[in-house]
């Protein structure tokens, strides 16, 4: 069973929100997606967090000591988490 | 009189067993030999006892017809062996345990006083025992009620490594709870991760902010910027496990009285700084006084006039040489061991 895009989005909003200005780096990101069956690849992943960057949903930066990609939710993702949160 | 072998195929042999065996019935293994020796006379007709009457118990004609009960009840057992056999000649069927004693002399599986039949009467061939219940099974609702203690054990257990089988059987030892399927006891890991993630990032999360905002609000100045990076930092290291809160508190106090002390040292040097910039000022003045009081002693004796062009020369000299170590950042200027008429 593949995961849909909906629940991907959901499974990742869960994650993001509770570091909240803290960037998360993408490896961490990718384990804690995996947690639960199914699994999530990190092409489904990126294609979702790039989709998201584009709505100014997510930011991210490159960490310059560890060299890992970091993603956090900007404002409006953290309203967009807050209003499914709500819907939930 | 030489015994004969009995020549009658295996396959009509096996035939003839397979048939049912129904009360006054000649014994199938008597007919088949029968039929292949038909010269002789059959040997059941001198030695064997008489044939067991119509309402013989099923004891009775397990005693009297023992080939035929023998082939009977292996083939039975052989039905039997896939739901479980131990090692010891005991079986044992979905919780409960039969032990049989092994007949020496015909091979027949004979149930001990002590225990209850293998196999209940009727019971189909193949078939497992419906009287037999099973043991009461485990739940994911007896996993969610452990204490946080036991189910953060059960969770580092899996994140190590373990598989789940080996899990299922330390859950079965330790705590009682046995399980046939590795279904619950995985949805229940998936559950216990999911708040383990939850919870760690919430605390991570929180007390990141919490340095942040004593290091903001005390009297010491952070750039936002360094607070910013050391928080971070500390959420990374919380959420990696490699921090907890009361290292964070540790590492708060140590950073605020390491910067405390930075700045107490900063402080103290501005004021030497001052103190030396007013002394070097009281001395120009107290010497500008005495250059003054020695010009007008000169104009009123030109006999010294000379002297003083000497004097005032090497003044110069000696105010060009203070100039040069003061610009020198790593030596100390010997302001405050001059005297002033040096």
């Amino acid at each position: 069973m593949k995961t849909t895009v909906p629940i991907l989005r959901a499974k990742l909003l869960r994650a993001l929100k509770p570091c909240g200005s803290y960037w998360l780096d993408e490896d961490t990101l990718h384990i804690q997606l995996n947690l639960a069956h199914p699994g999530v690849t990190r092409d489904e992943l990126l294609v979702v967090l790039r989709a998201w960057k584009e709505k100014d949903y997510v930011d991210f930066r490159v960490d310059e000591l560890s060299g890992l990609t970091e993603w956090r939710l900007t404002a409006s993702g953290r309203q967009l988490a807050e209003r499914s949160s709500v819907a939930q | 009189m030489t015994k004969r072998k009995d020549h009658t195929p295996w396959s009509r042999r096996d035939a003839a067993l397979r048939t049912p065996l129904s009360a006054g019935e000649a014994p199938v293994a008597e007919a088949s030999a029968a039929g292949a020796s038909r010269c002789r006379k059959p040997r059941s007709a001198t030695k064997r006892p008489p044939k067991p009457a119509a309402s013989a118990t099923p004891e009775d004609r397990s005693e009297s017809e023992p080939p035929v009960v023998a082939r009977r009840v292996a083939k039975r057992r052989d039905t039997i062996a896939p739901y479980k056999r131990s090692s010891s000649s005991g079986v044992s069927v979905a919780g409960s345990s039969v032990t049989l004693a092994e007949d020496a002399t015909n091979g027949i599986d004979t149930p001990r006083p002590s225990g209850p039949p293998l196999l209940l009467e009727g019971t189909p061939a193949g078939e497992a025992p419906a009287a037999v219940t099973p043991a009461k099974l485990a739940t994911i609702d007896d996993l969610r009620a452990l204490d946080e203690e036991t189910r953060g054990h059960i969770a580092d257990f899996v994140i190590s490594g373990a598989p789940i089988p080996t899990l299922r059987r330390m859950l079965e030892a330790e705590q009682g709870l046995r399980f046939t399927e590795d279904a619950p006891v995985v949805e229940f890991y998936q559950e216990e991760a999911r708040r383990r993630w939850q919870n760690t990032f919430d605390t991570a999360s929180a007390d990141a902010d919490a340095m942040i905002n004593v290091l903001r609000h005390s009297d010491l100045d952070f750039s936002e910027v360094l607070l910013k990076a050391l928080g971070q930092q500390a959420f990374r290291m919380i959420t990696q496990r490699e921090l907890n809160t009361k290292q964070v508190e540790k590492f708060t106090r140590l950073l605020l009285q390491a910067r405390g002390q930075d700045v107490s040292r900063t402080r103290a040097k501005e004021a030497l700084a001052l103190q030396r910039e007013k002394m070097e000022r009281q001395f120009q003045s107290d010497l500008e006084k005495a250059l003054n009081a020695l010009a007008d002693e000169i104009k009123a004796h030109p006999e010294v006039r000379e002297s003083f062009v000497f004097f005032r020369a090497k003044l110069k000299e000696a105010m060009r040489a203070k100039a040069k170590i003061k610009k020198m950042p790593a030596q100390t200027p010997p302001l405050l061991e001059e005297t002033p008429g040096a």
